[in-house]
């Protein structure tokens, strides 16, 4: 009995020792379009710099860890975000970045575009419209407390 | 699983069935009109009466609008309207305030303290239209030049 306790003890020591090291390194990759989009991809010019904090960029969502969702989601693109999410290995995290796609946002009168937590698991919602680029690498800092107390 | 869908569905109607009667009265008087559709709900009031609605609808029991999406202003000859887009989080319920400032003037009360991530977008509001958020100073510019107080979106009356 002792020798199992201890086997599980190792075992979520390893997991926890594991996902802190997740925490500092997160490959992202960015998708989207509209005003969200630009905003989103100055986090990894010289002026803002996510990279001295951890967050690289990657330009395939198989080397990914987390997936940046920006902009107005209509049909033709959330097949797109459903297969570029199936597309990234787990463990794997979302953000949704700007008010379009959190809930369809200002111009959604119709009910024509697609909220992203309907097609895929977000993590984290980020409000504005565009959201500032500290405001999105505020809250991938926020993310790496949630990586933490994860189990993968 | 399904029962708690199933619920949450007539939790979200029954809710907002109810929200017309609960906010279309306002103790000041003034109208307040609400317009309920399939997929979202408008509201259209005047915008000293904004903090008393808000409250109201961030503190409802029956559906609880937490989630401030974003604040947009515009300009119509001199007039100025301010829309607040919130959602709740519970039934995803989405709700669209367009809060009229009474016209001539440029000032209207801050939503800070019942939404504090509103601070940064009325900062930007500030900065491009002028509009004075009653119980908020701004010492410095963030998204303008230092120094800056120029307001570059506001137009002159005429248009």
């Amino acid at each position: 009995m002792d020798d199992d306790k201890n086997i599980s003890l190792i075992k979520e020591y390893y997991r926890s020792f594991v996902n802190w090291g997740r925490c500092f390194s997160i490959g992202t990759y960015l998708m989207g379009s509209g005003c969200c989009a630009q905003e989103m991809e100055s986090i990894f010019n010289p002026s803002y710099d996510a990279e001295r904090l951890g967050i690289y960029h990657v330009s395939s969502p198989r080397h990914a860890d987390l997936l940046v969702v920006g902009g107005p989601i209509n049909e033709k693109m959330a097949r797109e975000i459903v297969e570029t999410y199936s597309e990234i290995g787990m463990p794997k995290w979302v953000l949704a970045n700007g008010a379009c796609s959190c809930g369809g946002g200002l111009f959604n009168k119709d009910g024509n575009l697609k909220k992203l937590h309907d097609l895929i698991k977000v993590d984290i919602f980020i409000p504005g419209c565009p959201p500032r680029p500290e405001a999105l690498i505020y809250s991938i800092l926020r993310l790496r407390l949630k990586i933490r107390m994860t189990s993968h | 699983m399904v029962e708690n869908i199933e619920q949450l569905y007539l939790k979200g109607k029954l809710a907002k069935l109810l929200l017309e009667e609960e906010i279309s009265r306002v103790p000041s008087g003034r109208k307040v009109d609400v317009k309920v559709r399939e997929k979202r709900i408008d509201i259209k009031l005047d915008s000293r009466d904004l903090l008393d609605v808000l409250k109201r609808l961030r503190e409802s029991e029956k559906i609880s609008f937490d989630f401030l999406d974003c604040i947009i202003c515009y300009q119509k000859k001199g007039n100025f309207a301010i829309v607040y887009q919130i959602y709740s989080t519970e039934t995803w319920q989405a709700l669209s305030i367009k809060a009229v400032l009474p016209s001539g003037t440029d000032s209207i009360d801050s939503v800070r303290d019942i939404y504090p991530g509103a601070t940064i977008m009325e900062h930007e509001i500030f900065e491009m239209y002028g509009i004075q958020f009653e119980g908020a100073k701004y010492n410095t510019n963030i998204f303008l030049a230092a120094g800056d107080n120029s307001f570059p979106l506001r137009r002159n009356e005429n248009g």
